[in-house]
């Protein structure tokens, strides 16, 4: 690939991103535009999404979206001067129009030069709203531009403009600006400022020197008019003067509405509240903060060995010092992770279209109440959350809560009510859904389970226990979702995905008053709150949050007998147990080592290892194992003692299947050994 | 609204037009005069400008952007050091839409309507 198609190709990829933020934003608008249709500073909102879209659309050369998106602006000029309507209807089409920009960035993301033209019967629809005749395929640009509403506020407006050096460079062309404003109005005069260029042999070709000084007469208001240099903000020193006396009669006006004490603002301060938020986010690719953190792992151990070096030279100075630096660098390494954390709510807002088209499909009232959605998280465990909790929230809206009619029967209000929660707890991240439907039928679903084997039959567990059956592997089938009062496909699934990321769901329902699945997550995929354990000279790191409790090993093996798996008697319990030495084949044991069982929980099953000894909690970096070790059971990565030394981190569930293989595979159990 | 999006004819000729001088002295200076040839047209108006000569024939030119402007206002920058009048000639629709778009129709006047 040549550098060019390179550069070009990344900026593709962060116009895509943006102009899909860009989207995502335009519905938020929209759906809190058809909450409260008053409201101007959301209308606003939506507007400038679509203008960005259709800004950087243009500077990409994808015309379809370009052309497509001037008629959705249009349409919400037409309602921000309120000779349109932002009623229902409106909104529904404006929805619509979204996703079809969406779906021509799908084109695009897949590798078209421009996408396809917008749906012809959307656009006729677009165009069928400004009262203009479906247009003819080859009716340019400006056929489509919003005419300045006429009669509002003519005024002489005083725009100077000074764009700065690199305007040029960075691609905009002052002319064009100019070129556009009779769009607004009619250009009275118009001064162009040369005074800054100097003669031939000092001018920068490439650099910018010009500034107008335009009066516009136009009836637009700031807002319109700041927009056409909108994307030259940051290259473009911009004043405007208002016509005068429009300060005066404004109040009286529709456009005051819009406006409100914002017109006394000083423009440039504005700018500079602008510039200035943008500058507090950079864009950074991932795979360079990565590194960073990688980086920093490596000096968390390269600290750690530095700080026993340094008690070994026995310099009190020395120890000092290195202290010092392992304090600063574990302070470095939880900034770096914290610049992967990234807030939940922008995930949780996605819902709200969900939510409104699902609910009008089945003909349900729903309202979705967010909450926590400044609780952060891992970037990566959030893109990995999204599609379990659309789940979640798919069922809910779909069995959870009930028609108005079935829920004004059970005297609840009609409208019914859809949570989305999340907040920090203890070192990990709760994640809530709920709604306050009619809940789950545990006497189906125990039925079912007994049926399918779940649960030997007669057994009455416990009611909590029941609720978590639906999670069961093959409980959840299709037929399942109508048979049990329908909750849905796939829980087995949702289960999966969150303990994927090293997480727990629990689901919570009171009959007929609704239901709560609760979704526990580690803070970070890069760090393990662990247990180090001994065995011979290896080290091991179980995952804490998988340990149920430390006990005396069983009799056999502490009598040395080579038994790798076998059964023990915990407290009546019939517990596997695996004897990490020989399993992993790490070799005999110091004769005066007092080993120790760690009992271990994955799902609903336990296991017991064996341990030489238990060295305590351990905080440590993830470090993924090499290619070569992928096929290694039992071991789910590695990371670095502060010695130096290699410890593995243990894959416990795959380490319980195992121990429950072996020990089912083998005649008989090799020991049944009951604990002292 | 206005996206500032550049005309994508970067194919055009490139510059020195053999078409006739109307005027002796001018120099046809014809092409692109956007910022692709910026550099490439200083040096060619500041060799233009060495030799004396400040009248251009602007009837070759297919695109004027705003660095084609500063060009011109640098040349008569130039013009104004060496107390010399800068003449721009028979200029090209763009040229003239560009000017007259920003004001500057009096650049022009030297051209006595030779606009195409």
């Amino acid at each position: 690939m040549s550098s060019d198609e390179q550069v070009l190709g990344e900026a593709r990829d962060a116009y895509l991103q943006e102009t899909r933020d860009m989207l995502r934003q335009f519905e938020q608008s929209l759906l809190a535009l058809e909450q409260d249709p008053a409201d101007a500073e959301t209308l606003n909102a939506a507007f400038r999404a679509a203008h960005t879209i259709k800004g950087s659309s243009g500077l990409f050369g994808y015309q379809s979206i370009v052309l497509f998106t001037h008629g959705v602006e249009a349409v919400m000029d037409a309602m921000r001067d309120g000779s349109m309507r932002a009623d229902a209807a409106t909104i529904a089409l404006l929805l619509r129009a979204g996703d079809e920009i969406e779906r021509m960035l799908g084109e695009i993301s897949a590798g078209a030069d421009d996408a396809a033209a917008a749906d012809a019967g959307l656009n006729a629809e677009i165009r069928a709203k400004l009262g203009e005749p479906p247009a003819a395929p080859d009716a340019g640009e400006a056929a489509v531009a919003a005419p300045p509403s006429p009669g509002a506020h003519e005024g002489l407006w005083r725009i100077v403009a000074r764009f700065g050096a690199d305007a040029l460079r960075n691609g905009f062309d002052p002319v064009s600006f100019i070129r556009y404003l009779p769009r607004l109005g009619s250009v009275e005069s118009i001064h162009t400022q040369l005074g800054a260029v100097p003669a031939l042999d000092a001018l920068e070709p490439e650099a910018c020197y010009l500034a107008f000084d335009i009066g516009l007469r136009s009836g637009a208001d700031r807002a319109a008019i700041e927009g056409v240099f909108e994307f030259a903000l940051n290259d473009c020193e911009l004043i405007l003067e208002p016509p005068a006396g429009a300060a005066a009669s404004a109040p009286a006006g529709a456009a005051a509405d819009r406006k409100p004490a914002d017109s006394a603002a000083d423009p440039a301060r504005q700018r500079a509240a602008q510039r200035s938020d943008e500058a507090r986010y950079l864009r950074v690719p991932a795979d360079k903060l990565d590194h960073l953190i990688d980086l920093i792992g490596e000096l968390v151990i390269a600290g750690s060995g530095a700080r026993m070096v340094a008690q070994q030279a026995g310099s009190a100075a020395f120890v000092e010092a290195a202290q010092r630096i392992g304090t600063l660098v574990e302070a470095a390494r939880d900034g770096a992770l914290q610049l992967r954390m990234v807030q939940i709510g922008e995930t949780f807002n996605r819902f709200h279209r969900v939510v409104r088209d699902n609910a009008r499909k089945l003909g349900k009232e729903i309202e979705l109440t967010i909450t926590g959605g400044d609780t952060e998280l891992d970037k990566s465990m959030v893109e990995m959350i999204a599609d379990p909790l659309m789940h979640l929230v798919r069922n809910g809206i779909d069995h959870g809560l009930e028609t108005p009619l079935e829920r004004d029967a059970a005297g609840k209000p009609a409208r019914g009510k859809l949570a989305l929660n999340a907040y920090h707890d203890s070192g990990s991240i709760v994640i809530e859904v709920s709604d306050d439907g009619r809940g789950l039928d545990r006497a189906r679903i125990l039925a079912k389970a007994i049926e399918r084997g779940l649960v030997p039959a007669g057994e009455t567990p416990a009611e909590a226990d029941i609720d978590q059956l639906i999670f069961a592997p093959g409980f959840s089938t299709a037929e399942a979702v109508t048979d049990i009062s329908g909750r849905g496909v796939g829980m087995d699934v949702v289960k999966r995905n969150i303990e994927a990321l090293r997480g727990t769901v629990r689901l919570a329902t009171t009959p007929g008053r609704g239901t709560t699945t609760q979704i526990r997550l580690p803070l970070t995929l890069a760090i393990i709150d662990g247990f180090l354990v001994g065995v011979g000279p290896a080290h091991y790191i179980v995952p804490l949050e998988s340990i149920v409790e430390c006990v005396e090993p069983p009799r056999d093996a502490r009598l040395g007998r080579d038994a790798r798996t076998g059964y023990v008697d915990l407290r009546g319990e019939v517990l596997p147990f695996l004897d990490l030495r020989a399993f992993f084949g790490t070799g005999p044991a110091a004769p005066d080592t007092r080993a120790s069982t760690v009992v271990v929980r994955s799902g609903p099953s336990k296991v017991g290892l064996i341990v030489d000894r238990l060295l305590g909690e351990y905080q440590t970096v993830i470090k993924p194992l090499g290619r070569i070790f992928t096929g290694l059971r039992g071991v789910a990565g590695s990371t670095i003692l502060g010695s130096g030394d290699v410890a593995l981190i243990l894959d416990v569930p795959a380490l319980v299947a195992g121990a429950a293989r072996a020990c089912g595979s083998a005649a008989a159990p090799t020991a049944l050994a009951s604990l002292p | 609204m206005a996206p500032p999006r550049r005309p994508s004819t970067r194919r055009a000729a490139p510059s020195a037009a053999a078409s006739p001088a109307p005027a002796p002295a001018a120099a046809a200076v014809g092409g692109d005069w956007n910022i692709y040839r910026a550099a490439e047209l200083r040096t060619q108006l500041a060799g233009l400008v060495s030799s004396g000569c400040f009248d251009l024939d602007l009837s070759g030119v297919t695109e004027f952007d705003s660095s084609g402007l500063q060009l011109l206002a640098a040349l008569r920058a130039s013009a104004a050091r060496a107390g010399r009048p800068a003449r721009f000639l028979s200029p090209s629709p763009c040229v003239v839409d560009t000017c007259r778009t920003l004001g500057l129709e009096p650049w022009l006047s030297g051209s006595e309507g030779a606009v195409a």
